[in-house]
């Protein structure tokens, strides 16, 4: 084949839209499966660390493109049928590595683990690329329509898996991309043998589905699995939703009572168990009235801080148990927030084993925490939020919206005079979550002018803690309802107006002296001293950097050290420091992957003098490029979940609408060569609104909480049209510059981007992390500012013409090649 | 199914190799060396929580570990480490045996209640301090596995039986100690119930592949409860290569 200069043809392009399609949808679907069979919170860094495969495939292009242009069709075919066959081979072949995921912190066997998972996944990432770096080499003057089809493809892709997963299970969508690919087979080129590859790889993934040859279950230490193991165990329902699985479980031996006293005679009700993602085992319970245990239940303690006969607002239900709680205390109303529409009709008996686990009444409201009390003021006189907290920090990098100063101060507006707010969590051996929740409060309580030692309480046992904020000073009545609940179930008091420290750490004792001294530092306000003393970072969390999870504080490890001696490993807050392992990863491959190339690219060039004296902006430029772009959309996926709820929906969206955005620029924009001026126009236009986007999301939030999915997500999207149009023109052009320097360079430059979007991928979070989506915006403004800087002075300006021709030569006048400076 | 059936598979010829070996002695020399460096290894976790008790290290080293792990995993049944017994669960990691055990503070006149047999490796360690120990397994293949192992080792007064240990043993109620080594969400009340007025249960708290805690509940004659949480006691998940 000698594609040549010619156009390419409508089927090539579609070709490349499927497989960008199931590049990308394969991408998104494996945030999900990393979730189910391991941990949902480590899926970006895994994800990240696959799509290396994508970066290297343009890295090995480059060495290899002058065969690639010769042989373009064979090379399409090869990849587009290996890419569709190790797509559902990865995974299968992920579900066999034996690994336990959460131990990798303490036991190095699991890196050989981890490393095989993730080289799972870099297999097809690495293929599919190659398909579309293939594409670019072999029709390099039409880099514009190419990259088109391409991010089309890719936003068709990403915007699939939360539809798709409405409708049928994870497994089946795979499929789904699986046979796109083999479809891409046959539309490379046509003719007999690429049709019968096609209809063969079809065959093989048909039957690997019929034969339930692709299942995704959890790993063996996941809390499903064991449960599985008992006797007389067996799923009732399951449901694959775009934000987790759904799983609920009969097994004998399911006794859950969270927070039930040990001062309780009563055994944990009948139940059943839900299941997210195959974890966090929640109780269903199958009763029709509220149990009496449900008096001495730990959460029990914010109704003695409330009104008789409350209204109530449950958040981050899960299983039904707080709603129980609730129903217990003769509520007027109870209301709870369940963004999750198959959770929803779970609970309320519309779907799965078909009876309601919720107390009679209980009002389900589709929205998140945040934003119903944007969207619907109170007042209410118990708001309860249950937080599960995951181990070893590996929530690092995982955003969290209803734990931040502004969250508090949200909620504090809606409670009623005599009202509470309750955040029930769990403590570890050495406190966490809890400490953040505490400097959290008392921070927006300063903040409302309002003082924390008369506005909180805590109450905790050997396990749960309750933190209580209250609307008005806590009286000498509600003090003593407090004090008379604790002292009747055998709870601790880690805060109250006029607590002495002999009151606490009583029925339940703590080594370390319970909790009492670390809360009230913060709630005196001595929580700086406290802070430079303790092992974790527990300062509050904003909407600016809402990672609660994350505890790691270097200057912390001594004292780690210090408490737990040889097990202090097993303490740390791994989640942060993996997410600095996979940076390191990346920036070495990358560093190596666009070291390596250049010699050859060099050799190839050797002629055109001038063109090796400008590898250094070209590289930059594309660096500048790779790490831009994905500064912008990690930025904007992680400050857009606000207002679309989850992570996951925040993902297929944002990455859609970017894709299409950038998609749409590279079309218009990329087809022929811009004046430098104009490029530096286009390219001024994202530094200058992508810190202006932090603004309008922050805003936007205020007016658009209550509108429908539809429309928020539409609000959201044409936001990032409009900053990824104009990003999008930045590669095709910087590629329409360097393609007179030879097939490779494209190539390299292709890989040069690919790593630099893994490392600013990465990179983002952990900038956001440590700074805030303010700086990371900033930095994605310098970005583009630097490329604007660039853009002129990359390789195969005129002065690169006299060399060899790299490309072939066209029968149509090519307006790139022959337009004047 | 397939998976289970393998199991079964692998659990029979456990067996089979473990009956296949000479006498049910029970001190027999066989490993003895490697108990010992391994009893000798353990120290303990705290200035506070060490090892010492004599009885406990007499204990530890008297009982053939080996005899309790499966099979193919029969290298690592003396290395500090929980190791996989199938059906997702383990044999827990020596120095935990060895500090749940101490701390439970066993004599020869107490009556003992273990909820979680798993291999039968605790409840053999009990049965050197006193014979009165009771065990209960939920899960039906491990717990008929720990009968057999148990008496073809010569374990004989140690009672066992399939069911669930949430609600204790009520026939051979109260205990004066009760270990639970499947950690648990909250304190089963009827295990409470069951615990003689100045009895102690000892509890692992927190994940099973995390940072767990021990924990030690006791009820004053009186008969109200207090716990304690003792430093953590472990890390060690599941080892990689389980047993499918
Ligand atoms: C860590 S293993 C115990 C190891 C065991 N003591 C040994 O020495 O090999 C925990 C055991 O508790 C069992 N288990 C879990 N829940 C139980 C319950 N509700 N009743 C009885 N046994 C249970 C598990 O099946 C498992 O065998």
């Amino acid at each position: 084949m000698h594609p040549a200069d010619a156009p390419p043809r409508r089927t090539l392009l579609l070709a490349l839209g499927l497989v960008a399609a199931g590049i990308v949808g394969f991408e998104v679907a494996l945030t999900r499966i990393i979730a189910i069979q391991h941990l949902h919170h480590l899926a970006s860094v895994i994800i990240a660390l696959g799509l290396l495969g994508f970066a290297a495939a343009g890295a090995f292009a480059s060495l290899f493109a002058d065969t690639i242009r010769r042989h373009g069709a064979v090379w399409l075919t090869v990849s587009a049928a290996s890419f569709a066959l190790t797509l559902p081979l990865s995974v299968i072949l992920s579900g066999h590595i034996d690994m336990t995921l959460p131990a990798l912190a303490w036991r190095p066997e699991e890196l050989l683990g981890f490393g095989l998972y993730v080289a799972c996944f870099l297999v097809p990432f690495f293929l599919g690329a190659l398909f579309v770096t293939t594409c670019f080499i072999c029709w390099s003057g039409h880099i514009g329509q190419l990259y088109a089809a391409d991010l089309t493809g890719s936003a068709a892709g990403a915007l699939s898996v939360p539809l798709a997963l409405q409708i049928m299970a994870l497994e089946n969508l795979l499929i789904f991309f699986s046979l796109a690919a083999a479809m891409a087979v046959v539309l490379t080129r046509a003719g007999v043998r690429n049709s019968a590859i096609g209809a063969g790889l079809a065959g093989i993934v048909i039957a690997i589905h019929n034969i339930d040859g692709l299942p995704i279950q959890p790993a063996e230490y996941k809390e499903l699995s064991i449960q599985l193991n008992t006797r007389d165990a067996r799923i009732l329902w399951e449901r694959d939703t775009p934000d987790t699985r759904l799983t609920v479980l009969d097994a004998p031996g399911l006794h859950s009572a969270p927070g039930m006293s040990i001062a309780s005679t009563a055994e944990a009700p009948p139940q059943v168990q839900l299941f997210f993602d195959g974890d966090l085992g929640a109780p269903l319970l199958d009763v029709s009235a509220p149990p009496p245990l449900m008096q001495s239940v730990i959460s029990s303690a914010a109704f003695h801080l409330a009104p008789p006969q409350p209204t109530v607002l449950l958040h981050s239900l899960g299983g039904s148990w707080q709603a129980w709680v609730a129903a217990f205390h003769d509520p007027e109303r109870i209301q709870a927030s369940e963004e999750n529409a198959n959770l929803r009709r779970l609970l309320t008996g519309d779907a799965g084993p078909a009876r309601p686990y919720l107390p009679a009444g209980v009002e389900l409201e589709p929205m998140t925490a945040r934003r119903f009390h944007a969207a619907h003021p109170g007042p209410f006189d118990v708001v309860m939020l249950t937080i599960s907290a995951p181990e070893a920090g590996l929530a690092a990098g995982t955003v969290r919206y209803d734990t931040t100063v502004e969250a508090f101060r949200d909620v504090l507006a809606d409670v009623s005079q005599g009202g509470v707010y309750a955040v029930v969590t769990d403590i570890k051996a050495m406190p966490q979550h809890s400490l953040r929740l505490v400097a959290t409060a008392a921070r927006a309580l300063r903040q409302m002018g309002k003082s924390p030692s008369t506005h909180i309480a805590a109450i905790r046992d050997w396990r749960n803690l309750v933190l209580l904020v209250t609307q008005t000073s806590i009286d000498d009545d509600r003090q003593q309802a407090l004090r008379a609940f604790a002292e009747r179930w055998r709870f601790d008091l880690v805060a109250l107006p006029g607590l002495q420290e002999a009151d606490t750490n009583r029925f339940h004792h703590r080594r370390n002296g319970g909790l009492y001294g670390p809360f009230k530092a913060f709630i005196e306000d001595e929580a700086t001293t406290f802070q430079e003393n303790y092992a974790f970072d527990v300062q509050p969390t904003t909407d600016d950097s809402p990672f609660f999870d994350k505890f790691f504080r270097r200057q912390g490890l001594g004292t780690l050290r210090d408490t737990f001696g040889p097990t202090w490993r097993a303490h740390l807050s791994w989640g942060y420091l993996l997410h600095w392992a996979a940076l390191l990863i990346g920036a070495v491959l990358a560093l190596v992957a666009i070291a390596a190339p250049l010699a050859f690219i060099r050799r190839d060039r050797a002629p055109a003098r001038e063109n090796r004296v400008r590898q250094f902006p070209t590289g930059l430029y594309f660096s500048a490029l790779g790490l831009g772009f994905m500064f912008v959309e990690i930025g904007l996926l992680q400050k857009s979940t606000l207002l679309l709820d989850a992570t996951s929906s925040a993902f297929s969206t944002v990455v859609a609408a970017m894709l299409v955005g950038a998609g749409a620029g590279s079309y218009w924009l990329g087809r022929r060569r811009l004046t430098d001026r104009a490029l530096v126009g286009w390219l001024l236009l994202p530094a200058g609104l992508a810190p202006l986007f932090m603004v309008l999301f922050a805003h936007g939030f205020e007016f658009a909480a209550d509108w429908s999915f539809a429309a928020r997500a539409s609000f959201i999207s044409a936001a990032v049209f409009a900053i990824a149009f104009p990003m999008g023109c930045a590669l095709p052009q910087g590629m329409l510059r360097v393609r007179a320097a030879g097939a490779s360079t494209i190539a390299w430059a292709w890989g040069i981007n690919g790593f630099t979007s893994v490392i600013g991928s990465l990179a983002a979070v952990l900038i956001a992390m440590h700074w805030g989506f303010t700086v990371l915006m900033a930095a994605a403004s310098l970005c583009y500012l630097a490329a604007a800087l660039l853009g002129s002075q990359l390789i195969g300006g005129q002065a690169a013409f006299p060399g060899p021709q790299p490309l072939p030569r066209t029968p149509h006048p090519d307006p790139v090649r022959h337009r004047k400076q | 199914m397939r998976r289970s059936a393998s199991v079964l598979i692998l659990m029979w010829l456990g067996v089979h190799v473990v009956l296949g070996q000479t006498s049910p002695v029970l001190a027999d020399s066989d490993r003895q060396a490697e108990r010992q460096a391994l009893v000798q290894s353990l120290s303990g976790v705290a200035p506070d929580l060490m090892i010492d008790d004599p009885d406990v290290r007499a204990a530890m080293l008297h009982v053939p570990r080996h005899r309790f792990v499966p099979d193919g995993l029969q290298d690592q049944a003396y290395l500090d480490k929980p190791v996989p017994i199938g059906h997702g669960q383990t044999i827990s990691q020596p120095t935990v045996v060895a500090l749940m055990t101490q701390l439970a503070d066993v004599d020869s006149t107490q009556k003992v209640l273990e909820v979680g047999t798993g291999s039968g490796y605790q409840a053999a360690i009990l049965a050197q301090l006193t014979d009165q120990v009771y065990t209960i397994e939920i899960i039906e293949p491990l717990a008929k596995d720990a009968v057999e192992r148990l008496a073809n080792l010569g374990y004989d007064r140690i009672r066992t039986r399939e069911g669930d240990g949430y609600y204790g043993w009520p026939e051979q109620a109260p205990f004066d100690r009760i270990l639970v080594t499947a950690a648990a969400a909250h304190i089963p009340p009827p295990l409470l119930e069951q615990l003689k007025p100045g009895g102690r249960m000892i509890i692992p708290v927190g994940p099973r592949w995390g940072a767990q805690t021990l924990m030690l509940v006791t009820k004053d004659q009186a008969g109200e409860t207090t716990t304690e949480s003792l430093l953590p006691v472990r890390f060690v998940p599941l080892t990689s290569k389980s047993l499918r």
